[in-house]
């Protein structure tokens, strides 16, 4: 084996520098990446290690051009995920990576961008923000679809609101279940892209989220005549090796650590409506 | 064409409307004006009206809860066209402007003009339609905690 195939084994240790608590389950960690910066595309993923605990697939949250601040938002569902949420500044991970493939920032040049998102699925695609944000001039409208189940469940809101005021972006949010705090639009996501005003033929669409929610947006994204091989979506599996190797993130013929976790809709399609894949 | 039947036109939910349909339709509508936290609708109470927002918001509510809300651009009310009551409140958020058409006198256009009646109740239809698929998603909760 050469020394460049072992490194895709090795978990590199990395100090967290900060810690942001996002909602009551869900935190951003940075790690200190400077002596070795993770050069990812937006999209791309990460195997963190929480020595003792185990590893896991997380999405890159941060920004691509800052590959020195590795940064990741984290929801603690699990045995892993648990002791990830739990680290402080100080405490040190592993990081293997970045691993599979990215959303299509450059192929969306020149066209407008509708990104739709869900609960934890901001996290994938805030890179995709940065870089539209670093090329604003490459892209015609940029429309930000966000939904989660209560306002306290929403990701990076004051960021987005941010983003949007500097950079022109059409920020939607809309969530679920209402509380005392909230008198945006109620309801599901994909009531934002019914409303939203962009042109069909000229759209990348790019969503994260369940899967059962990116089911409900392709569906709404076709119907509004967005071309199947403009849609895009990333997909979730149970990633082990990472590197095409033990299969345990097996779709179809796909091993998703390889050829996803970004992939377009009409490579997707047919096994969406395969039960048990 | 009179202002409102070009602004019923230019509305979503009646875009290709032919004039003539247009114009029995205005017959049937007024501007109307909802301020902050006035009541647009009563559950229980006869169901009148539908109401085509032209801007701002409306919260469906269920007691205290807040069920979804109609926006820009979207329609509210058709039970006019079914049991006649309606079955949520509905509560101005913010300031409202909207078309309100009234439910006696559109049914009754309805049955004098078979094609306008074909063709409202296809719009109705799929907004019903909608809301049914929108309603199923939503009862997956599939933001809820992945344990």
């Amino acid at each position: 084996m050469t020394a460049a195939a072992l490194d895709l084994w090795r978990p590199v240790p990395m100090p967290v520098v900060s810690k942001v608590q996002e909602t009551a389950d869900t935190v951003t960690i940075e790690l200190d990446a400077r002596d070795s910066p993770v050069r990812f595309a937006p999209g791309q993923f990460t195997m963190l290690y929480a020595f003792g605990h185990g590893e896991v697939p997380i999405s890159i949250s941060g920004d691509p051009a800052h590959p020195e601040r590795l940064v990741h938002t984290i929801r603690a569902v699990g045995r892993v995920t648990n002791p990830l949420v739990a680290v402080e500044p100080g405490q040190v991970l592993g990081v293997r990576g970045p691993f599979g493939t990215g959303w299509p920032v450059h192929d969306a040049e020149d066209g407008e961008v509708v990104v739709v998102a869900g609960g934890i699925g901001l996290a994938p695609v805030r890179p995709v923000f940065h870089a539209l944000a670093a090329h604003r001039e490459r892209y015609e409208r940029v429309w930000v679809l966000v939904g989660a189940r209560t306002p306290a469940d929403l990701l990076y809101r004051e960021e987005l609101e941010r983003f949007a005021g500097a950079h022109g972006f059409d920020l939607r949010l809309t969530v679920d279940h209402a509380d005392d705090t909230w008198d945006g639009p109620v309801g599901v996501v994909t009531r934002l892209l019914e409303a939203a005003d962009f042109d069909p033929s000229r759209a990348t669409l790019m969503t994260c989220g369940p899967e059962i929610m990116m089911r409900f947006v392709v569906r709404e994204a076709l119907r509004q005549g967005v071309p199947a091989e403009k849609i895009w979506l990333s997909m979730e599996r149970n990633m082990k090796c990472a590197i095409g190797l033990c299969g345990h993130c097996q779709w179809g013929a796909d091993f998703l650590c390889r050829t996803g976790p970004v992939m377009r809709w009409d490579h997707a399609m047919h096994r969406f409506d395969v039960g048990g894949l | 064409m009179s202002d409102l039947a070009n602004a019923l036109g230019a509305h979503p939910f009646l875009a290709g409307l032919s004039d003539v349909h247009l114009a029995e339709i205005a017959a049937c509508a007024s501007d109307v004006r909802f301020t902050s936290g006035q009541v647009v609708a009563k559950e229980g109470r006869p169901a009148d009206a539908t109401y085509i927002l032209r801007k701002g918001r409306v919260a469906l509510k269920a007691g205290p809860h807040v069920v979804e809300t109609v926006e820009d651009d979207e329609v509210l009310g058709w039970s006019w066209l079914f049991d006649g009551v309606w079955h949520v409140d509905a509560v101005a958020v913010g300031e409202v402007d909207a078309i309100r058409l009234d439910g006696a006198l559109l049914d009754a256009a309805m049955h004098r003009d078979a094609t306008l009646g074909h063709a409202l109740s296809r719009r109705i239809l799929l907004l019903v339609h909608r809301r049914l698929e929108r309603a199923r998603l939503r009862s997956l909760d599939v933001f809820g905690v992945a344990r």
